[in-house]
């Protein structure tokens, strides 16, 4: 009876020290998935010829046309903390990111790099898929699974990207895009401690893609280490990918704030509607004689 | 009295409805010719520029300021840009200033070409399709394909109908307007100088 005691006693001690790593590997991921998408430059995006509505709410702080534009884009309520965070994370990403990611550079040749990009491309098309569907877009699903079975059989587990060759173009989903196709706001901007540049909407659909993702829990039992080893690898990757676009930005801007705040609206609008123009969003054209 | 009228307001209904679809019948043709080849030629333009940009850009670095330079006083609608990136505070540019600070812009524009240019140089461009927001606001689409194998690049051009021709107003390269992005940034420059447009000046002269 004692002995059962302590058993149960031993297994809820388990359960919460089990949860509570748990917690602490997924904020950690949250916390360096949410970086490649801040710290890095803008991702392609991929025009089709359907055209998505997306209902916003009154007064949404996301739409405007016409001379207060610039006015209207992701309202910044926090600018002045904001700012001070930007600041942080622009010096780690200086100071660590952009070292190791040229570094990463030197040691590894250009097709294994590409080779890595594709792979964890690949990895990621559970999450891709999952919004796919969830935002009703079937002719993209059956992209993605078409693109993942070809790659992995004829790609070599993904590190060849035969598809993209073929014809069958990469694109990306996630659940924060899935939140705005079904109408939520994004919130205002937000700039975390090392999370960089978000909303509130991107990041519970952070949050949900890492719960969703099979790799979450496949690698649940390993190591933090091992576990975070995607992420980490990805971030790396990204940020190689992306070191002359970031250098020469922030070489060419009067504001890197502003910059990169502007940048990421406007890729993050272009993810939502994947890749297609809003016309009636674009500011008119001034008449100048 | 009610159900007595509602025939009456039926028939011409129907008689407006079929108004409308005879007007449609006869009038998309032309509209849709008038389009076409209005979206032809501006395909045909943004296809001949976008050569000649993927020219320069893959060319020697120590011509491509002056190259680019030429290329946008040709073909870039660099008043109706540089106005519209004054945003709310263009009313302060003085017109004195205005020859001074679009050759700015010219020079700006330039230096971040030269910056930006190595990824973007791909040896070929696809137009893929146009759309005429108005008559004279035109968006064509394109994808630049690179010898590397790199994934094509969208690319779309929205250009400004003006006399006989067209003017480049806005470039959109992966999901960002140029254009949109460059007011964001001239406009945070002025607005933390409290509105001093002469700021934007300093910065575009380099000496931000």
């Amino acid at each position: 009876m004692g002995a059962g005691l302590i058993d149960t006693a031993g297994i809820h001690k388990n359960a919460i020290a089990s949860t509570t790593t748990f917690v602490s590997r997924l904020l950690a991921a949250l916390c360096i998935a949410v970086l490649v998408t801040s710290v890095v430059a803008p991702q392609p995006a991929y025009a089709e010829d359907d055209r998505r509505i997306i209902i916003l709410p009154a007064g949404s702080d996301e739409v405007d046309a016409g001379d207060d534009y610039e006015e209207s884009g992701l309202r910044d309520p926090f600018e002045g903390v904001n700012r001070v965070m930007f600041a942080v994370n622009d010096a780690v990403d200086q100071v660590v990111l952009r070292p190791v990611a040229l570094v990463y550079r030197t040691v590894l040749p250009r097709p294994l790099r590409k080779g890595l990009a594709n792979f964890l491309a690949n990895a990621s098309t559970p999450v891709t898929l999952a919004n796919d569907i969830l935002q009703g877009d079937m002719k993209r699903a059956e992209t993605t699974v078409v693109r993942f079975f070809l790659n992995s059989v004829a790609g070599f587990g993904g590190l060849h990207d035969v598809a993209g060759e073929a014809g069958w173009e990469r694109h990306t989903e996630d659940f924060g895009q899935t939140l705005a196709v079904y109408g939520v706001p994004s919130g205002p901007y937000i700039v975390a401690p090392l999370l960089g540049p978000a909303t509130p909407r991107h990041l519970v659909g952070r949050a949900v893609d890492i719960l969703a993702n099979p790799w979450t829990w496949i690698l649940a039992d390993v190591s933090l280490i091992e576990s975070l080893s995607p992420t980490m690898a990805e971030t790396i990757s990204a940020r190689d990918e992306a070191i002359e676009a970031l250098d020469a930005t922030r070489e060419g801007s009067p504001d890197y704030y502003v910059t990169i705040k502007s940048l990421y609206h406007q890729n993050r609008e272009s993810e939502i509607n994947n890749g297609a123009i809003i016309e009636d969003d674009l500011p008119d054209i001034p008449d100048v004689r | 009295m009610a159900q007595s009228s509602h025939p009456n307001f039926i028939s011409r209904r129907r008689l407006l409805q079929g108004t409308a679809l005879v007007s449609a019948i006869l009038l998309t043709p032309l509209a849709a010719s008038t389009e076409a080849s209005a979206s032809a030629a501006a395909e045909q333009y943004v296809s001949s520029v976008g050569k000649s940009i993927l020219s320069v850009a893959s060319g020697s670095k120590g011509q491509m300021s002056s190259q680019f330079r030429s290329l946008m006083a040709r073909h870039a609608a660099i008043s109706a840009i540089g106005i519209f990136s004054l945003g709310k505070y263009k009313s302060k540019l003085p017109n004195g200033q205005r020859s001074a600070y679009f050759s700015l812009i010219e020079k700006f524009v330039a230096g971040l070409f030269i910056k930006y240019a190595p990824q973007f140089a791909g040896n070929r461009i696809e137009i893929t399709g146009s759309k005429a927001r108005s008559a004279k606001d035109i968006i064509v689409s394109s994808k630049v394909h690179f010898a590397s194998g790199k994934a094509p690049l969208d690319v779309q051009w929205r250009l400004l109908k003006a006399g006989g021709g067209y003017k480049i107003f806005d470039v959109r390269v992966l999901g960002i307007w140029l254009a949109i992005q460059q007011r964001t940034e001239f406009v945070s420059v002025i607005k933390r100088n409290n509105g001093d447009v002469g700021a934007l000046l300093k910065f575009l002269r380099g000496g931000g």
